[in-house]
């Protein structure tokens, strides 16, 4: 687009009123992007120089690919188990040995303490384990009735053992475990954080915008709400519900009953938002030029903290996503055969086991991770998210 | 300590390094990281502060004024800092001293901070803490910087109080400062300042928060401790009118530098720089009413932005007289002659070739009117008057009142009424400008928001009479007050937030045709890149969103928002009280020019008495809810017929240094009586220099015609006030003053 080049109006003061037409703004600064930019490519353009967030971006991209694409990642399926390597340690990649070129481990050789019976596992280096990519493995669904078996890494030869993150007390590859339980924990709170947002943007709005008696009643249900202790609950719940639903569905359920809870937090931001903006010039101007209730909020005052509704509801996944881990960690969310970092945590409950398989601990560095992105993409949101105030 | 050794302190100060003037800035540069570069808000100012001198530093905002005071003190804002020059220091204790050069956060600049330089900021209210009594916050300094007992600093704060003209101090020291008005405030804060006993006080628009009447009154205070402590103030304004009371040197900066400096005689009788002479211009002035005057003269755009600095002399893109191949490719040198400086090429008899005249002409000023002149306008304004006379109002006010209810307690009972309006009555004829003045919290914007219905009045009759009968506006509901809407717009004061950030300027102009439902597609682009004209901008701004635009850009924005429905009655609500002096006359002139080819219909709301002045046919005053005087224009400004129309007249700085200390002076006091519980009788009684006990706080006064008759005026436009006592007093107004003048 050309810059628009304007006719001298000459100084106005003496110019005659027909001068008007022209424009007496002369010195008009050259077009930047940065005026034409929406809302939406500041916030960008401003998440985009903050460093941390833009770390957390990609970390949530690939965690998010690898809950997408988990089956084909893993090398193993979720059932594969081989009792003889339980507690086997992880194992050590290898790229060259005797100036053989190729990525490989080496096998276990295997050893039972004749007094307790332990297996212990220490690494063969005469017996190496060719890894390939796209090895046929274990078969998985990918849509609907489509199967495949091909896996991104995995052994060569199906039937060689290869732990690299070592194994569960069932002789399951961790590695592969962690993977698959990426699905569970990384979705499974997004419905409940979905419906505890959609009440709250609701109620809060409103609370806000419609005022009185309504925002009265609100406030008393929010504050009721506030004070419902969330872990008897939970507890409570768990009881509570069918035996006869699978666990998945069990913990599900119990997420959309604490989103029921959860909504509270939200609706009070919203409704402040709405009650302070009901009064900002822009909002009573758009009123006066005749926008109607709905268009005034869809419109006008939405868009004006929707940025900020979204970096709160970045910020309220961890809380999900810790949520998950701790219960089933307590044993009280999700359960075996149900795989998820929690379940994978409950394992290293016993210190002993612990000791002997320090590696256990490995899923909660996912969850570490998981968390830590999504605080930095939230925090980078939060910063972003008004462009307009420097 | 008293106030006698503060004296003596100040004089020994000056004999002590008699070398050295108080102040020396020199070379100062500061500049600010920011997005979009580094910005050099202070480019090399070079500026002397005599012991016992004021020194008004005046000019647009955006020109490093506010950042040179703090320079001084060290209290630049990260990302800001000083990064050459020196702030030479006089000190009486630790002598000739660069204060540019001391550490910030050390223990001399703190000490220079505590006792040798006070400070006063723009916003009083925010600059106190509202958790601590003002006798708390002020002993916790005494007590700190001059380790003072409680039982002292207390004493003190009391004398300090007392000091700044505080009533009743020895009460109001354990007042917070939310209990106090604004103004009040401001005297706190000087106290503060004061605390040291100071060599030096610099005050960053210290009045600008302020209404006039109480601006007036801390001016005087300004000039009473200045004779009484020997004191030096580094005045910092944007008002030429306030330069005008209390400059004894006038410092003109434009964009970081200082472009002219001088005595206040020389800057005002014979401005040279450019810029003095167009920021003169574009000052309405009292004594010229809107037929006198004509059109005001205006700087063409507004102050660039820091980051880009215009080549050669900064105000070329601006200028008037500019020498085309020099002015834009070198910086004109600064001449000083001792006594007043200048930086400009037409000043500059090397620089400039022979073939531009050096120097400029004498700056006309246009002279007060001469009574003659006067009734000249006068007979135009009554002329004008009987053309308005012959249509009906289009809009008639009628006993209008609004009442916010305070309510409190457990059950949220309904406790008082603040009683924002209370029985207003006015009309406004089709095609004229009717001015709304008043101090703060008198009503004026509620009763603007109340017409446009942005609120709705709690009881009276809005009766407007557009193209059929008189609808009364504040009945109207949904489809019926919206389709009225069209045509009785606002603006808006604020041009920030008056302006959804969100929305391109075409969606927000546009946004009345889409709501209405007149116009979509092509034909809306079409309209909206037509009014976009119409004000001034270029159509091609249309896709671009409101933060790329500056104050005076947005408010013409706001201006074709309110006029894209072709609305009959326009509502400006402090329409140009947030932008500077240039583009407030360019703002302005475009109201003026729009109203005549679009045959609008003005309410303009304003606190600026010489703006309503030049703008405005009619004048109605507004006190504490009520209307106490409306008339023509020139009526209200040359004889007003109420005390508190007369002490709001002379409260106006006046931008003449040679008529400062008249004597003409009307001083309110700071406190305006609670809207929620007013005084009995006049509500203006409390602080008029006229009340009688007995009268006035009696019945309250009605708006009554006034016994004086201008020859053709209907009963229509006769002059009516609301006090008691009108016929027997002989009140002053502008007119007055000037006669007293000469």
């Amino acid at each position: 687009m050309t810059h628009h080049t304007i006719p001298e109006a000459g100084n106005p003061a003496t110019a005659a009123p027909e001068a008007l037409t022209t424009h007496e703004d002369i010195d008009q600064p050259p077009v930047r992007d940065k005026d034409r930019a929406s809302q939406w490519r500041l916030v960008w353009w401003r998440f985009r120089s903050h460093r941390l967030a833009m770390i957390g971006l990609a970390g949530l991209i690939i965690f998010y690919s690898v809950a997408l694409f988990a089956p084909f990642l893993a090398p193993y399926s979720s059932s594969t188990f081989d009792s003889d390597y339980i507690y086997a340690p992880p194992q050590q990649l290898h790229l060259v040995s005797d100036g053989d070129w190729g990525l490989h481990v080496y096998g276990y050789e295997l050893e039972q303490d004749p007094d307790t019976f332990a297996l212990t596992h220490t690494e063969n280096p005469d017996d190496r384990i060719d890894l390939g990519f796209f090895v046929q493995g274990d078969p998985y669904t990918v849509i609907g009735p489509v199967t495949w078996d091909r896996h991104l890494i995995g052994p060569t030869d199906a039937e060689d053992p290869v732990y690299l993150l070592g194994a569960d007390r069932l002789g399951r590859d961790l590695f592969s475990m962690i993977i698959h339980g990426t699905r569970i924990s990384m979705t499974i709170g997004l419905v409940g954080v979905a419906l505890a947002f959609g009440l709250g943007v609701t109620l809060g709005g409103i609370s806000g915008y419609v005022g009185g008696r309504t925002d009265t009643l609100i406030q008393r249900a929010v504050e009721f709400f506030m004070s419902l202790p969330t872990l008897p609950l939970w507890l409570g719940l768990a009881a509570a519900l069918p035996r006869d639903w699978g666990t998945t569905q069990r913990y599900f359920a119990i997420t959309i009953i604490l989103a029921l809870v959860a909504w509270t937090d939200l609706a009070r931001v919203v409704r402040g938002r709405f009650l302070s903006l009901r009064t900002e010039e822009f909002v009573v101007s758009a009123r006066l030029d005749g926008a109607r209730g709905r268009r005034v909020i869809f419109r006008h005052m939405l868009p004006s903290f929707s940025s900020h509704l979204i970096a709160s509801l970045t910020l309220s996944i961890p809380a999900m996503i810790l949520a998950e881990t701790s219960l089933s960690f307590l044993g009280l969310g999700l359960r075996a055969p149900t795989i998820s970092w929690g379940v994978l945590l409950e394992q290293a409950q016993n210190f002993r086991v612990l000791q002997d398989a320090p590696w256990l601990l490995l899923p909660g560095l996912a969850v570490v991770l998981a968390v830590l992105s999504l605080n930095f993409v939230g925090d980078g949101l939060r910063d972003a998210a008004d462009p307009y105030r420097s | 300590m008293t106030t006698e050794s503060a004296t003596t302190m100040a004089t020994d100060a000056v004999g002590d390094h008699a070398g050295h003037p108080l102040l020396e800035l020199s070379g100062l540069h500061t500049q600010f990281a920011t997005r979009d570069g580094m910005v050099q808000a202070v480019h090399g100012v070079d500026l002397t502060v005599p012991a016992g001198k004021t020194v008004c530093i005046v000019g647009e905002s955006g020109c490093g004024k506010s950042v040179t005071a703090r320079s001084v003190l060290g209290l630049v804002d990260h990302p800001g800092h000083v990064n050459a020059g020196h702030v030479w220091w006089n000190s009486p204790t630790l002598g000739h001293v660069d204060l540019a050069a001391m550490d910030p956060k050390g223990a001399d600049i703190r000490h220079v901070r505590a006792q040798e330089i006070g400070m006063v900021f723009q916003e009083p209210i925010a600059s106190l803490s509202p958790m601590y009594t003002v006798g708390a916050q002020l002993g916790e300094m005494l007590r700190l910087h001059q380790g003072m007992t409680k039982q002292q600093a207390r004493e003190r704060a009391v004398e300090l109080l007392t000091r700044v003209g505080i009533p009743k101090a020895h009460t109001r020291v354990d007042a917070y400062p939310w209990q106090m008005s604004g103004g009040m405030c401001q005297r706190v804060m000087i106290a503060m300042a004061l605390a040291g006993d100071p060599t030096l006080l610099i005050a960053d628009e210290p009045t600008t928060a302020l209404d006039v009447t109480i601006q007036a009154r801390i001016l005087d205070l300004f000039r009473e401790l200045q004779d009484e402590t020997g004191m030096s103030v580094l005045f910092i304004t944007h008002d030429l009118g306030v330069v005008a009371e209390i400059a004894d040197e006038v410092a003109v900066m434009y964009l970081g530098r200082v472009v002219e400096q001088g005595t206040v005689e020389e800057i005002f009788e014979n401005p040279r720089h450019p810029y003095t002479r167009a920021l003169m211009g574009s000052i309405p002035t009292l004594g010229h009413t809107r037929r006198s005057a004509g059109r005001l003269s205006t700087i063409r755009g507004t102050v660039p932005h820091g980051a880009h600095r215009p080549t050669g002399c900064s105000f070329h893109p601006r200028c008037d007289v500019a020498v085309a191949g020099l002015c834009e490719v070198t910086a004109p040198r600064t001449l000083d002659d001792g006594a007043s400086l200048i930086e400009c090429h037409r000043w500059d008899p090397e620089a400039l070739g022979s073939e531009v005249e050096l120097g400029l002409p004498t700056l006309r000023r246009e002279a007060t009117p001469t009574t003659a002149e006067r009734a000249h306008a006068e007979n135009v304004t009554s002329a004008t008057g009987n053309n308005l006379t012959e249509s009906a109002p289009l809009l008639e006010v009628r006993e209008v009142s609004m009442r916010f209810p305070v309510r409190s307690g457990f059950l949220n009972r309904h406790r008082a009424d603040v009683h924002a309006l209370d029985g207003v009555s006015l009309s406004i004829r089709p095609g004229e400008t009717l001015g709304l003045v008043g101090e703060s919290g008198c009503g004026k914007t509620t009763l603007g928001r109340c017409i446009v219905r942005a609120e709705d009045p709690t009881e009276g009759q809005i009766l407007y009479s557009g193209s059929d009968d008189a609808v009364d506006l504040a009945g109207l509901h949904g489809g019926d007050l919206r389709s009225h809407q069209r045509e009785v717009r606002m603006i808006f004061q604020d041009p920030f937030s008056s302006l959804n950030p969100r929305m391109t300027l075409g969606q927000i102009i546009g946004e009345p045709l889409v709501t209405h439902r007149v116009a979509t597609g092509s034909e809306l682009q079409d309209r909206v890149a037509q009014m976009l004209r119409r004000v001034g901008l270029s159509p091609d701004y249309m896709d671009r969103y409101p933060h790329a635009f500056s104050g005076g850009q947005r408010q013409r924005v706001n201006i074709a928002r309110a006029l894209i429905l072709e609305p009959k009655l326009v509502v400006a609500d402090e329409a140009v009280s947030a932008l500077d002096v240039s583009v407030r006359a360019q703002i302005l002139n475009l109201l003026q020019d729009l109203q005549d080819e679009l045959d609008l219909t003005y309410l303009f709301i304003s606190h600026d008495l010489s703006v309503v002045q030049s703008v405005c046919d009619r004048v109605a005053v507004m006190y504490l809810g009520k209307v106490v005087e409306v008339a023509d224009t020139q009526q209200v400004f040359d004889d007003p017929q109420h005390p508190y129309t007369e002490a709001l007249l002379s409260a106006v700085p006046i931008a003449d240094p040679a008529r400062r200390g008249e004597g003409r002076r009307i001083r309110l006091s700071d406190d305006l009586p609670d809207p929620i519980d007013r005084p009995a009788g006049c509500f203006f009684h409390t602080r008029c220099r006229h009340a009688v006990a007995g009268l006035c706080d009696g019945a309250p006064p009605a708006l009554v015609p006034t016994a004086d008759v201008v020859d053709g005026q209907d009963d229509f436009g006769r002059h009516r006030t609301a006090c008691l006592r009108h016929s027997e007093l002989e009140l002053t107004g502008i007119a007055g003053t000037q006669e007293a003048d000469r």
